[in-house]
């Protein structure tokens, strides 16, 4: 049986793979910064390569890479959304994929939606986005538990509801809002 | 982010010109010069077809892009950047969700 601590560095790389992709987008617009871009391009790959040498995801995500660099390579954000949607989808609906994994993007996935939609002033759906998290977390807690420390899940959900009371409040502390966020990821990356 | 949904409606919107306002006069450009004429002219209609429908195509398209990014500007601007209080809806969420997340660490420990 995997241990917990391997079982979390999969759920690690799972989470970063998701962040450092959506790193990469971001980078592109208003202003490209190549810089962070090819950074964050970097990481994306280092991570997409293990997990398919480790043999957690099939030989034939190297597209997810290929077209990715493509999508870059022309700035697309659109077509960068895109990829990343299908990468999610594809990590969540493959049997084959553990399970561990599925969770990782998934939460990875949500995480960052939710980040953005603050950022976009759309606290509504925001909050909605927030509830399907609780929900996806709730469950599939037993699963969760198996790989992420008790612990960490913890401070996750305590970041959270912070971030729940921040915004409650007018006007909105956007600032303090995404140094939280900026402490959830760092509990995984 | 909201200008980076303002520039990509920028986009859409110049697609949209591009693609409806040249393809739909060349589209129906196409149909009259079908229906007008009975003998081998009327397969110049074809390319024009072809040209006309391609770009009406890509319009469309983009036209759908425009409305989804639309839709998701439309989002932000329900909610105010800066409102001065919070819907009442949005603070009952907020504390219905406080109170679910508190349950859910709770159950965790």
């Amino acid at each position: 049986m995997m241990g917990l601590g391997r079982c979390f560095d999969n759920f690690r790389m799972g989470y970063a793979l998701v962040h450092y992709a959506l790193l990469t987008a971001s980078a592109l617009y208003p202003e490209p910064d190549f810089e962070v871009a090819l950074y964050g391009f970097g990481l994306y790959t280092d991570i997409l390569l293990q997990l398919i040498d480790e043999g957690k995801l099939p030989r034939g995500f190297t597209r997810y890479i290929h077209d990715f660099a493509m999508a870059l390579k022309e700035m697309d954000l659109i077509r960068l959304a895109t990829i990343m949607n299908r990468l999610v989808h594809d990590v969540a609906t493959r049997p084959e994929i553990p399970t561990t994994l599925r969770h990782a993007v998934q939460i990875s996935r949500m995480v960052h939606e939710i980040e953005a939609l603050i950022d976009v002033d759309e606290v509504d759906e925001a909050l909605n986005r927030l509830n399907d998290l609780i929900n996806y977390i709730s469950e599939h807690k037993s699963e969760i538990l198996k790989c992420v420390p008790e612990d960490v899940i913890d401070r996750i959900l305590g970041r959270l509801k912070e971030v729940l009371e921040l915004l409650g409040k007018t006007p909105l502390p956007k600032d303090e809002i995404f140094a939280r966020f900026v402490e959830i990821h760092q509990e995984f990356l | 982010m909201a200008e980076v949904y303002e520039r990509l409606l920028k986009e859409a919107l110049t697609w949209v010109g591009i693609g409806l306002g040249i393809g739909i006069p060349v589209f129906i450009a196409a149909i009259l010069i079908f229906l007008k004429f009975k003998d081998r002219r009327r397969f110049y209609s074809i390319p024009l077809f072809l040209f006309g429908g391609g770009l009406m195509a890509i319009g469309f398209s983009a036209l759908k892009d425009y409305f989804e990014i639309k839709a998701r500007m439309g989002g932000s601007q329900t909610h105010s950047s800066n409102p001065q209080k919070l819907p009442s809806e949005i603070e009952k969420k907020i504390s219905e969700l406080i109170k679910r997340l508190e349950e859910l660490r709770a159950r965790l420990r």
